[in-house]
């Protein structure tokens, strides 16, 4: 049987390199389980079955290696997180290297020769990108040259500007996002998608500073732009993801923190609110949003099975939490007192979580 | 997905470098807005680094002879701020516009005007007293005399490019400021600002004031391009020598400097500027 057809006839057929590599940490899971059903004599399966599955495992195992170059086993794993790793920090150094190297040489060059370099740098790493990946599974290369590809186009507009004294514009952000996404999605990297909503969540929050009177480069001074950028990418992750389906994840987590943090700071600093109120109300309000959207998140990951949102929504009700009690008690309560409070706060959450838990178990059950 | 998104990425990267340097492009064609022959004083060249082989000059507006009496209430209503009822002596607006209100603007930068007339001859005006104030014993010889080594450098170091309107329409402005060659219409952040009123036991001495300002010209780096470049880059190599003549460093500091050059900035349709002439007053050699 070949390859294309073993996958095509297997159920579930993988949608992505992650989904293939949990199927075959599932058939290790199987066989280990089964070795131990049969060691205490709870099941024995007769050889011919055996065989049939056993040559099935390895057929599948084979057709997933060679489709998605996957780790069969824990070693393997562990040496692809540290390939990672790797490509990664090479990407960042090289992409070091491109920015410093041009700062370097510019000034040696004439104004056409410099804008030569920066428009055919992104285009010329595009297509290495495309050349790596059609001659690597593992995309390690493919992730390392698109990140490089990112930061050229990045450094191209970026230095038009400066060469021909443009004056900045936030539209730079959306250029920037789409062209990240475009290639995250094109070769499933999940940095460049990073990079990508990165970018799209500053071109939103600028945008949405405009339209409420500021220059966009004062888009930082109003944290609520965040809250609003960040939801719309939380939203992003409702979009269908057929064949990225863990590219859903990254949105979902990447939103609600961006929206968390900005809570978090206008709990603390209502100066910077658009809203017309005192200072000291703003931040009440805020406070509350801070405790409800935790809530909330906690709420929404326990139901849908978003084990990032549920733990994102868990930290943050203890960091808005702690900052609350810190800001009631931390002047007037002597500090043994104060720490000791912590300490029986936690133990109180701890029980609350666990009776859950009890109760998440009894519902499975 | 794969092999469209490739053509995509590639498409995008070409589209945004057109419309870019189409805009360029048509920032430098036809007449130009402003072509104005500016000096050392109002373009300094920033300090060589060994890592950033380009030069590029920083316009230097004076800010120090800005008084913003013309930029009030009234200008900030024009320009967008809603003040509405609100009244000169109340808090609200220094609560209200705290943080994050810089607008984008145009601003009129005149160069050796009325403006800096006027202000020189203040300066003058209030030296003359100073000296009748040191014969009645009011004033030290000693203050007098800094006052007097200030007003010289200023008359011969420090910029002419002074700020003297903002408006939200830049043709409106240039019809107004007809002169070409002295007045600049340039993109600038403006932001507003609140001076609580200065009570002294109870009594308003100064009412509170709600007035603008402008906190940065949004294309103040200009790029000398690469065949402009020598005689600023023989300057920037003497770094260890060359100060630029618009940082005053007090009384002890040598007599005032000469410009070392002159440079011809254009400014195009979309009121971005280039260097379109660098002329050297003083040889690289000849600096202190």
């Amino acid at each position: 049987m070949q390859a294309d057809e073993i996958i095509a006839g297997v159920s579930n057929r993988p949608a992505g390199k992650a989904e293939a590599q949990r199927r075959a940490e599932q058939i290790r899971a199987f066989n280990s389980e089964l070795t131990l059903l049969e060691q205490d004599g709870v099941v024995r399966l007769n050889d011919e079955a055996r065989t049939r599955i056993g040559a099935y495992h390895g057929q599948v195992l084979e057709s997933l290696t060679s489709e998605f170059d996957i780790d069969v086993s824990s070693a393997a794993k562990q040496m692809s997180l540290g390939m990672r790793a790797v490509s990664f920090l090479g990407a960042l150094a090289l992409s070091a290297a491109v920015f410093f190297f041009f700062y370097r040489f510019w000034g040696l060059l004439s104004t056409w020769g410099q804008v030569a370099i920066l428009v055919a740098a992104p285009l010329l790493l595009v297509a290495g990108a495309e050349f790596a990946a059609r001659r690597e599974k593992t995309l390690y290369f493919t992730s390392l040259i698109s990140l490089v590809a990112f930061t050229a186009f990045v450094l191209d507009l970026s230095m038009l500007g400066q060469i021909f004294c443009i004056t900045p514009s936030q539209n730079a952000f959306l250029v920037w996002g789409a062209f990240a996404l475009l290639l995250a999605y094109t070769y499933r990297l999940k940095l460049l998608l990073v990079a990508g909503i990165s970018c799209m969540m500053g071109y939103l929050a600028a945008t949405m500073g405009t339209w409420c009177g500021l220059y966009w480069l004062s888009f930082g001074e109003r944290p609520e732009n965040f809250i609003v950028a960040g939801l719309l990418v939380f939203a992003a992750a409702f979009i269908p993801h057929k064949s990225q389906v863990e590219f859903a994840n990254i949105y979902r987590v990447y939103g609600l923190l961006a929206a968390l943090i900005a809570i978090l700071i206008l709990s603390h600093w209502g100066g910077g609110s658009y809203l017309p109120w005192q200072t000291k109300h703003i931040e009440y309000v805020y406070q509350i949003a801070g405790f409800a959207l935790s809530g909330v998140a906690i709420w929404l990951g326990i139901r849908r099975g978003w084990p990032g949102v549920t733990n994102l929504g868990s930290t943050f009700f203890v960091i808005f939490l702690y900052t609350k009690l810190f800001d009631w008690w931390w002047k007037w309560m002597p500090k043994y007192l104060f720490f000791l409070l912590l300490g029986c706060i936690a133990v109180l959450i701890l029980l609350v979580l666990k009776r859950a838990r009890g109760r998440i178990k009894e519902v499975l059950s | 997905m794969r092999r469209y998104g490739i053509y995509v990425a590639l498409l995008l990267v070409l589209i945004a470098n057109a419309v870019v340097l189409g805009g360029v492009q048509y920032n430098r064609s036809g007449t130009p807005e402003a072509t104005v022959e500016l000096t050392e004083r109002e373009l300094h060249v920033g300090y060589a680094h060994d890592e950033n082989s380009s030069v590029s000059l920083r316009l230097n507006w004076n800010r120090m002879a800005d008084r913003s009496e013309w930029f009030d209430r009234k200008r900030l209503e024009e320009l967008g701020y809603d003040l509405g009822a609100m009244t000169d002596a109340d808090d609200r607006a220094g609560r209200r516009y705290r943080t994050g209100q810089e607008r984008k603007a145009y601003a009129v930068l005149e160069y050796d005007g009325p403006a800096w007339q006027t202000w020189l001859a203040d300066e003058r005006q209030k030296l003359a007293k100073m000296q009748a104030e040191v014969e009645s014993g009011k004033v030290t010889a000693k203050t007098l005399e800094s006052a007097q080594k200030r007003l010289v450098w200023n008359e011969s170091n420090t910029s002419r490019l002074l700020a003297v309107d903002v408006g939200r329409n830049p043709e409106a402005l240039r019809q107004r400021y007809t002169d070409r060659s002295r007045y600049i219409i340039t993109p600038a952040l403006v932001r507003l600002n609140y001076r609580y009123p200065v009570k002294e036991k109870g009594v308003v001495k100064e009412p509170a004031r709600v007035y603008g300002s402008i906190s940065r010209i949004l294309t103040d780096s200009i790029h000398v391009p690469g065949e402009m470049q020598a005689p600023l880059a023989a300057l920037q190599r003497r770094s260890s020598k060359y100060r630029s003549p618009v940082y005053y460093e007090g009384v002890k500091q040598a007599e005032p400097q000469q410009p070392h050059y002159r440079v011809t900035l254009v400014y195009g349709k979309r009121f971005e500027p280039w260097v379109s002439a660098v002329r050297t007053e003083v040889n690289a050699d000849q600096i202190r």
